[in-house]
């Protein structure tokens, strides 16, 4: 799949480099050697912690930014030295940035007044565009008299009009609210679907980057940590960083004492012994080792281990309900490690005596428990 | 009695503009009503007025004049057409001087900023009268300017600077730049530069960028500024009298002469007449004609 990508890549960096200085006279690298590419039609997520390069990654790609050396092609130019107002991209800003003094209909079509487009097409050409995200109607009203989730939409209708072979978002939804946030992902999700362009969608909400993308680019100082769909990265993280960073995880450091065929037996640094996956280790290496809270079951007393399960005891030590889960805090006993763990309500209920301070016997799919290096 | 909240505040409202309401009543609108009413009443013979209706006062600068005593004469007519021009030659020239400063002001470091605008305002800290006559220095003959340009070998005889148009038009730019900085400098700050990006990305050009969103959100601070620069400038009298000597004088200069020296008033209100309703129009004039593509709620904030 991914030579596949490559062959007809939309948006092709290789080893980008970017470096800015810093106030004390130092230099940062915002992008350190970064090599990417974004196929036709495909929804691509940078996702990575605040100052991690995801936001100078699309705008090198926009063109507000140069690059120190490395090289940007798009739609198989390359892009060096092209101003942004000639690159067939567009952007969704973080702030939204509409023009104040236009109305919705100047803003909209404001890229088609640039290029000389005259005034019957373009009404036309706004109204389809505003239709797309449900906005008819709105033309005439200032951004000042919309609200944030209008605003977003108009400055989505203003950044797709032009037909753009590629959109860049740049945190589109961090300023809306959680509801909100949740029905525009979908809403971007299906517009790029009708659409048929390639987005860009920077963002710092693992959530978020996991529900839209058919790839996830994650980022950190620069430097790609791993790039996979949603799934390879929050099932099979690259690196520690990585599983920290998507999802919750417990992280366990740990020998390998153990292989026989595709289990091994692992030794933490607590003590504990766990069973999990054979993933390129050889008895004697230090790695770290993964656990989601959800990998987690309640065992009730008596009842047997699952297949392919491994168990686990600890202590109680804090419980919040979150609605559908319960999310527990315990202390592995031994080895006295706090975990994370979430369980079904259903499957709390089917055990008794819940309560801080009891002791619960916790087991874990044996599958699940992955090997990670560095 | 219990008020309530709206009445309370109305209350609070009334009482802080009372002290502003009474000593702009007391010190500008009673000048102003006695000035209005002398600009119509006939001239004294020593001075003061007479307190009959006199139409003659307009009449010597607009067209009729009092035929018994005197012929229609266009000399004041000039005088204030020439000022006129001096003022809007100055409202440019502000104009073209501080756009792009406040520009490249804007983008620097704060720390830069804060010392520039104190350069910028750094002038007031010094009287305008010994400011001036730091420029006959400049200006005069063997002044500062004439040496350097000597010096440098440009020019083989000094420079008929001093007492001219020109000097006249550098003093009134100098001492307007700060006023015409400010507003534009307020305004220029405001504009959100990601709005040029978004432009850029969407395609326009820097001239584009420029004529389409930079230009109409800076556009109150100009029309701002040019309305502070032109009103001062059109009454000035201590700049042409201090740097035009006795070739150049504008309407004010003419005013101050008409109070002091001829004492005659209400000729000199009649003129001072003149300039505020010229603001006036011109004013209105400008900020319809500007702002006319705002056209909804948006009102200028001078």
């Amino acid at each position: 799949m991914t030579q596949e990508l490559q062959a007809d890549a939309l948006v092709r960096l290789d080893s980008a480099v970017k470096r800015f200085r810093t106030p004390e006279g130092g230099s940062v690298s915002a992008l350190d050697h970064v090599d990417l590419t974004v196929g036709q039609n495909e929804f691509v997520t940078l996702l990575g912690p605040s100052g991690c390069g995801k936001t100078t990654l699309l705008r090198c790609i926009s063109g507000f930014e140069d690059l120190d050396s490395g090289a940007l092609q798009i739609a198989g130019r390359a892009m060096a030295g092209v101003p942004a107002h000639r690159r067939p991209v567009n952007t969704v800003f973080q702030n939204y940035a509409l023009f104040p003094h236009m109305n919705v209909e100047a803003n909209v079509g404001y890229s088609l007044a640039v290029a000389g487009i005259g005034r019957d097409e373009r009404r036309r050409r706004v109204r389809e565009a505003l239709a797309l995200v449900n906005l008819e109607g709105m033309e005439r009203r200032k951004p000042t008299q919309l609200s944030g989730g209008q605003q977003q939409r108009v400055a989505l209708a203003r950044a797709i009009i032009a037909k753009p072979q590629i959109l860049l978002l740049d945190e589109p939804l961090s300023a809306l609210d959680r509801k909100l946030r949740q029905s525009m992902q979908l809403e971007l999700k299906n517009l790029q679907n009708e659409l048929g362009i390639s987005f860009v969608f920077v963002t710092h909400d693992q959530e978020e980057a996991l529900t839209m993308s058919d790839r996830v680019v994650v980022l950190d100082e620069g430097r790609i940590r791993q790039i996979g769909t949603p799934t390879e990265v929050y099932h099979r993280p690259a690196s520690v960083f990585v599983a920290q960073f998507i999802g919750e995880s417990n992280i366990f450091a740990a020998r390998v004492t153990t292989v026989d065929g595709d289990e091994a037996r692992f030794e933490t640094a607590e003590g504990l012994s766990l069973i999990g996956r054979a993933e390129g280790v050889a008895p004697g290496d230090q790695v770290s080792l993964l656990l989601r809270p959800e990998n987690f079951d309640l065992l009730a007393e008596g009842q047997t281990l699952g297949p392919r399960a491994a168990a686990l005891d600890a202590k109680l030590e804090q419980e919040l309900f979150l609605g559908t889960d319960y999310h527990l805090i315990v202390r592995t006993q031994p080895g006295d490690k706090t975990l994370k763990v979430t369980v079904r309500d259903a499957d709390r209920e089917s055990v008794s005596g819940i309560a801080p301070g009891a002791t619960l016997r916790l087991q874990y799919s044996r599958h699940r428990l992955h090997p990670l290096r560095g | 009695m219990e008020r309530s909240l709206a009445s309370r505040r109305r209350f609070l409202l009334y009482g802080l503009l009372a002290p502003v309401t009474l000593f702009l009543g007391v010190f500008f609108l009673g000048p102003l009503s006695i000035m209005a009413l002398f600009s119509l009443l006939e001239p004294g013979l020593y001075g003061g007025v007479e307190w009959n209706f006199y139409h003659w006062n307009f009449g010597r600068i607009l067209g009729w004049a009092d035929g018994l005593i005197e012929e229609y004469d266009p000399v004041y007519m000039g005088i204030f057409l020439h000022s006129l021009e001096l003022a809007l030659l100055t409202v440019v020239l502000t104009l073209v001087a501080c756009y792009p400063v406040a520009f490249w002001i804007s983008r620097l470091p704060d720390r830069w900023k804060s010392f520039f605008l104190f350069l910028i305002t750094l002038p007031f800290f010094a009287s305008l009268i010994v400011r001036l006559y730091a420029w006959v220095m400049i200006l005069k003959p063997s002044g500062a300017l004439n040496q350097v340009l000597q010096f440098l070998g440009l020019i083989d005889v000094p420079l008929e600077i001093i007492f001219t148009e020109r000097a006249v038009i550098t003093g009134m730019v100098y001492v307007m730049v700060p006023f015409m900085f400010l507003p534009i400098y307020a305004s220029v700050e405001k504009l959100d530069r990601s709005l040029l990006e978004a432009s850029h990305d969407l395609g326009a050009t820097r001239t584009q960028t420029f004529l389409r969103v930079i230009l109409p959100l800076t556009l109150p601070g100009i029309v701002g500024g040019s309305i502070i620069v032109f009103i001062p400038s059109l009454g000035n009298f201590i700049v042409p009298e201090v740097l035009g000597g006795a070739k150049v004088m504008m309407i004010g200069n003419l005013v101050e002469q008409q109070f002091l020296y001829a004492r005659n008033w209400p000729f000199g209100a009649a003129l001072a007449m003149m300039i505020m309703a010229t603001v006036l129009l011109f004013m209105m004039a400008y900020v319809t004609l500007v702002l006319r593509r705002g056209d909804d709620d948006k009102s200028v904030t001078v």
